[in-house]
């Protein structure tokens, strides 16, 4: 007889034996070791204060997937250190939501464990009491996912937050973006109170009635507002009449006008800014508002502003930027003066007064006037000149230079009167009183027109007489007079191109420093350890096989996604992923596992010649002739010209047309400048007119890089455009490589099974079902690369730019035809698309058996996901067949309950 | 409750003897049931220092898996009971639990009747692996006191059992048993071959068939039955093996066969830690 001593724990033999499970109760700042025994393990006491617990593993190992477990911890309610009932102590140190792993130790032959051997099965979430009794109680329990499901992963626009965030981004959530985007919209988060006018405003009124000067937002006490084109400045507020006071109209070179009820009333800020996204993103490519590309001079990106990324535009985005209609502004000068510049000039005026002040009175009957009548002395010549403020209203589109003048000259002399400055343009006889409009070719608002009357040449008889009455500026411009709602006003869509998440400074997702974390393995890395809490030792090895798997792929696979608008809370999210990447996520052990569906490879095969024929180019460099393009040899390349751009390179097939769906380019690796950087490959079929069939961006390296896109078309010529290189366009570019394939699918080799299950430990029947009929899709058709910036306007396919479908005759031949339809909202790659496709219509072109059966304990070895062959099947022809498990569960007494369904390869 | 109570001696005494219990007495299987700890009030069961994880109550809680530690180290490190003013208990046989960590250690047993002022030795030994019996004369005091030498980590005990023991007197019929029970399930796969699971520890089992026992026996016999609470007990079988027992179903009735004489079937099963 074995008894316990200390240090040691009952020996066991571990095949026949029972194992012994225990937990590890994580409370704050103290860890409970229990068990349905009392021993000694690694130094840790465990106590006996569990009944049960192999039914608790049974429930719960080998669990995966996202649907909760249903499974309890029960324990005996016994006295506990100084409290009465274990549960007083639970009720002291509440165990809801806290964590505990659970373990199994098997034990060899004659063995004490003194190193660790016990195998942790799982990691859970304590849920709440259930059936309290005067000796035992037990306690629900949660997977982990589970228990995170409940966990903020989202944060809400809020006032606390953002105090100045307009009203309609209030409850939004953050963007979480992962990978390339296009098209996400950003929340503004620092904005100005606006409203509509309650009452017509005239053009002289010093006090603006509005219709609310609180709410949403609250108007500064004083500021400046914007109402249609007018700029106002305010002094006072008064919130019980709801209005502004105090103004000065017409403020920064705008017009005093009236304004009608209802007119957007807003406050001009110094800046305007959008939320990119809760996080720091990698860069942002592009800004839009309301669909039109900003300069990059509009805006300024901060990509770790506190830790998020955020645009600041410098002026308001207002929704009719760039489509209102022109307008004018007049410009008035504020001096004149005349200048003698040779001989001596009478200057007067018509009616007495100081001279200068008649060119400005704007009553065009005063005049100022120099000339000579008779024959001319001397050379005279004096100039107008108008001085105005400085202009600070919107961008000029055209400027005119206005005067009302009558020149009478001498005919010989018809052009010795002109506009001087700041162009030089000649006005000559004017015939009498006349009102020009004179447009200059600067867009550059003038602060000084100056016009020259000449009296010339000596001794020329007649009159020469120039008048100028008065002379403005007239400026016009495109409106950007808001209309719409207040709402609209205060933030019209500003969206985006960018890249989201990147890794940190030692490459903890990705392998690679600062890397864009896109691939879908490290995207879920990413969300379990940056957004979700948990550590890196909660992630298992197979993430990083998983990695490399998606990059092996036809088309390595990339998520480009906004987290919120995949689902709502963590369980939700990893399925749709699931979904999108061919792969199933599961806890296992106490860690996260990935593992990939097996199913349909795509693979291509080059089919441009080795050997030169067909191969042209634009032009090439030295003896870096085209040919040496696609040779297959990396120690020759062909050179395009020196600076000339496009540039391309072809491949005439002669005969057969082929269908391209994949490309790859490997660049001149030892000369950066040489790189291919924007590239098109197009094709045609008489090598005049040509379709483009992909265009991408190389990236700025030497290595070979993948192009796989959707293309059903074959072509003869296949035509490879380069617009620049990584230097800008100068030097020329080298492409030591390029190749041409047609993907083709095919069946993988089956998966190596584990084991053989067969009568020798089966306990029982095994017990066979199909799949659902239902179920079958003959023919699939997915869309991806969501449309971020609709607003959720459209929906369903409308939600998405890009299409991929397939089919299997085979199955509509069967069934007739079943369409499906799965979306893609996390991807924008088609190649991708269709690789996760292919696996879909495979399991689901036909129904799929799938066995449920009990083993002895010779099957302890199966994990999910694991494959075995099946003898002794009731149906003689599955007799051998390959089965993939989908769940194990571990009865007491060691025998094994085992789902698995049916392998299908293509 | 009929017969004796707590440390009074077997009713009638020697003069009450029949001669076959002279002949059939047997000194072997004994049943160790009354703890002077648990009589103690819990408030004058004082330890020279205690880990809050791992409290005293745990050695004297009838419970051979739970231990209780010490926190510090101590030499000698104490554990004493004593009794409500005027009382004084009774013990000839002190227990130690099995899972300790004393090997080796110098312990010794103490007493003192005035309150604490003096002790005085009753017994010494060298501690060893296991649980351990140790056997000395019957004496009654007020005060208990266990002194645990040489100690250089704090002391973990799963039990303290200072009690006297009620020894069966050998009626048992022809054909009482000893063995073990095991805890071990039986599968057989399609193909007809066995698979067998060791669930647990098997345990010792006894079972003792009585027969024409006195009015004594059974009087210390429900003594027991009173004193136990049907709880769980120290056990010493015939062949002097000791260990932590249930009687499996108490100790259920006694069947009369004639006039003071009793019949009894007492099962004892192993408890485990």
């Amino acid at each position: 007889m074995k008894s316990f001593s200390v240090g040691q724990i009952p020996l066991m033999e571990r095949g026949p034996n029972e194992p012994v499970y225990f937990v590890h109760v994580y409370m704050s700042g103290e860890t409970l070791y229990f068990s349905d025994r009392n021993f000694k393990f690694n130094d840790n006491d465990y106590e006996a204060y569990l009944f049960d617990i192999p039914e608790t593993a049974q429930s719960v190992e080998k669990f995966g997937g996202y649907r909760n477990i249903n499974a309890k911890l029960s324990f005996w309610n016994k006295r506990f250190r100084s409290y009465e009932k274990l549960i007083d102590y639970f009720i002291a140190n509440p165990l809801a939501r806290r964590e505990m792993e659970l373990f199994v130790l098997y034990l060899d032959n004659g063995q004490m464990p003194d190193t660790d051997v016990s195998t942790r099965l799982n990691r859970l979430s304590f849920g709440e009491f259930d059936k309290i009794m005067g000796d035992t109680f037990s306690v629900e329990l949660f997977s982990i996912l589970h228990m995170l499901d409940s966990k903020k992963l989202f944060t809400q626009i809020n006032r606390m937050i953002y105090p100045n965030a307009d009203p309609k981004a209030i409850g939004q959530f953050e963007n979480i973006l992962f990978g390339n985007l296009k098209g996400i919209q950003c929340p503004c988060i620092q904005t100005g109170a606006t409203s509509t006018l309650f009452s017509n405003l005239s053009a002289t009124a010093n006090e603006v009635y509005l219709s609310d000067i609180e709410y949403p937002m609250s108007f500064p006490v004083s500021g400046t507002i914007q109402i249609d084109e007018e700029k106002m400045s305010y002094t006072g507020k008064d919130p019980a009449n709801k209005k502004l006071t105090g103004l000065t109209r017409g403020v920064t070179s705008t017009l005093a006008i009236e304004h009608k009820a209802g007119a957007v009333v807003w406050v001009i800020q110094s800046s305007y800014k959008y939320l990119a996204a809760g996080h720091q993103m990698k860069s942002i490519a592009d800004v839009y508002v309301s669909g039109i590309r900003l300069p990059t001079g509009d805006y300024t990106v901060n990509l770790d502003d506190g830790g998020k990324t955020t645009i600041t535009l410098t002026k308001k985005a207002l929704n009719k930027h760039g489509h209102g209609q022109k307008s004018i502004y007049q410009l008035n000068p504020s001096t004149a003066v005349h200048e003698t510049i040779i001989g001596t000039i009478v200057w007067w005026s018509g009616t007495g007064g100081a001279v200068d002040q008649y060119m400005k009175d704007k009553d065009q009957d005063t005049e100022v006037h120099f000339g000579y009548t008779g024959v001319i002395p001397e050379q005279k010549t004096g100039d107008f000149v108008f001085n105005f403020p400085a202009y600070n209203g919107d961008a000029a589109d055209s400027i005119y230079v206005c005067a009302v003048v009558d020149a009478d000259l001498i005919a010989v002399n018809g052009d010795y009167f002109k506009l001087n400055s700041p162009e030089q343009i000649n006005i000559g006889d004017t015939g009498g009183k006349q009102t020009l409009r004179i447009k200059l070719t600067t867009t550059t608002v003038p602060t000084q027109i100056r016009f020259r009357g000449n009296a010339h040449p000596v001794g020329a008889g007649g009159n020469c007489v120039i008048i100028v009455y008065e002379a403005w500026l007239e400026i016009e411009r495109w409106s950007v007079n808001p209309s719409g709602s207040p709402g609209d006003v205060l933030a019209p869509v500003v969206t985006i191109d960018g890249e989201g998440y990147q890794d940190d400074g030692s490459g903890a997702y990705t392998g690679v420093a600062s890397a864009l974390i896109e691939n879908p393995s490290d995207v879920r890395r990413h969300l379990l350890i940056a957004k979700l809490g948990r550590t890196s030792a909660d992630i298992g090895t197979s993430f990083g096989d998983m990695r490399t798997t998606y990059n092996g792929r036809v088309s390595p696979y990339k998520l480009a996604m906004n987290l919120i608008k995949i689902g709502s809370k963590p369980s939700e999210i990893f399925q749709r992923i699931d979904e999108q990447t061919r792969s199933q996520m599961r806890e296992d052990g106490g860690k996260f596992e990935l593992s990939f569906h097996p199913g349909p490879n795509g693979a291509g095969a080059d089919f441009l010649p080795t050997n030169g024929v067909g191969i042209s180019a634009s032009g090439y460099w030295g003896s870096n002739t085209p040919n040496k393009s696609c040779d297959d040899s990396d120690a020759t390349l062909w050179n395009g010209r020196v600076a000339v751009f496009p540039e391309w390179v072809q491949h005439d097939s002669g005969g057969v047309a082929r269908i391209a769906e994949k490309l790859t380019i490997k660049s001149q690796f030892n000369l950066g400048n040489y790189r291919v950087k924007n590239f098109s490959l197009m094709g045609s079929n008489d090598g005049v007119n040509y379709n483009t069939i992909f265009t991408g961006r190389q990236a700025n390296n030497g290595n070979v890089q993948s192009y796989v896109f959707q293309n059903t078309v074959a072509y003869r010529y296949h035509r490879l455009w380069i617009f620049d290189n990584w230097n800008g366009g100068a030097d020329a570019v080298g492409i030591i490589e390029w190749e041409l394939m047609t993907v083709s699918w095919s069946a993988p080799s089956e998966p190596t099974p584990v084991m053989t299950i067969d009568k020798t430990i089966f306990i029982g029947e095994p017990v066979f079902k199909m799949t659902p009929s239902v179920e079958i899709k003959n023919i699939l058709r997915a869309v991806y690369d969501l449309d971020y910036g609709s607003r959720g306007d459209r929906r369903k396919f409308g939600d998405y730019f890009g299409q991929v479908e397939l089919s299997d005759s085979g199955s509509i031949a069967q069934y007739g035809e079943l369409p499906g339809e799965i979306t893609f909202p996390a991807v924008r790659n088609a190649a991708m698309v269709e690789d996760v496709l292919r696996w879909m219509l495979a399991q689901k072109k036909d129904v799929i058996p799938i066995v449920s059966l009990k083993a002895n304990r010779m099957a302890a070895k199966l994990e999910r996901g694991d494959y075995f062959t099946l003898n002794d099947c009731p149906i003689a022809a599955w007799n051998g067949s390959l089965w993939k498990v989908l769940s194990v569960h571990p009865r007491y007494e060691q025998t094994f309950a085992i789902q698995a369904i049916k392998y299908v390869g293509s | 409750m009929r017969g004796m109570g707590y440390g009074q001696p077997p009713i009638g005494g020697l003069a009450n003897l029949q001669t076959s219990e002279f002949l059939l007495t047997n000194q072997g299987a004994t049943l160790y049931y009354r703890n002077l700890f648990e009589i103690a009030p819990a408030a004058n069961i004082l330890i020279t220092n205690e880990n809050a994880s791992y409290p005293k109550y745990r050695l004297y809680d009838r419970n051979i898996g739970l231990k209780f530690k010490g926190s510090v180290a101590a030499s000698p490190f104490v554990i004493l009971c004593f009794f409500n003013p005027g009382q004084s208990e009774g013990a000839d046989t002190l227990i130690i639990g099995p899972n300790h960590n004393l090997s080796g250690k110098t312990m010794r047993l103490v007493y003192s009747d005035d309150g604490g002022s003096s002790y005085f030795h009753i017994i010494g030994w060298a501690a060893y692996e296991g649980p351990m019996l140790i056997r000395f004369p019957y004496q009654v005091h007020f005060v208990w006191r266990i002194e645990i030498y040489e100690l250089n980590v704090p002391p973990e005990i799963t039990e303290i059992f200072l009690t006297t023991g009620i020894a069966l007197q050998q009626h048992p019929i022809y054909g009482s048993d000893r063995g073990i029970e095991e805890n071990v399930s039986r599968i057989e796969s399609r193909s007809g071959s066995v698979q067998k699971t060791v669930l647990g520890q098997a345990k010792r089992a006894r079972q003792f068939k009585f027969t024409k026992i006195s009015d004594n026996q059974k009087n210390e016999l429900e003594a027991f039955q009173a004193g136990s609470c049907g709880k769980n007990i120290w056990f010493e079988d015939l062949e002097g093996e000791f260990f932590f027992a249930e009687i499996v179903g108490g100790l259920g009735r006694f069947q009369y066969e004639e006039v003071r004489r009793w019949g009894l079937t007492i099962n004892v099963l192993e408890v485990l830690p």
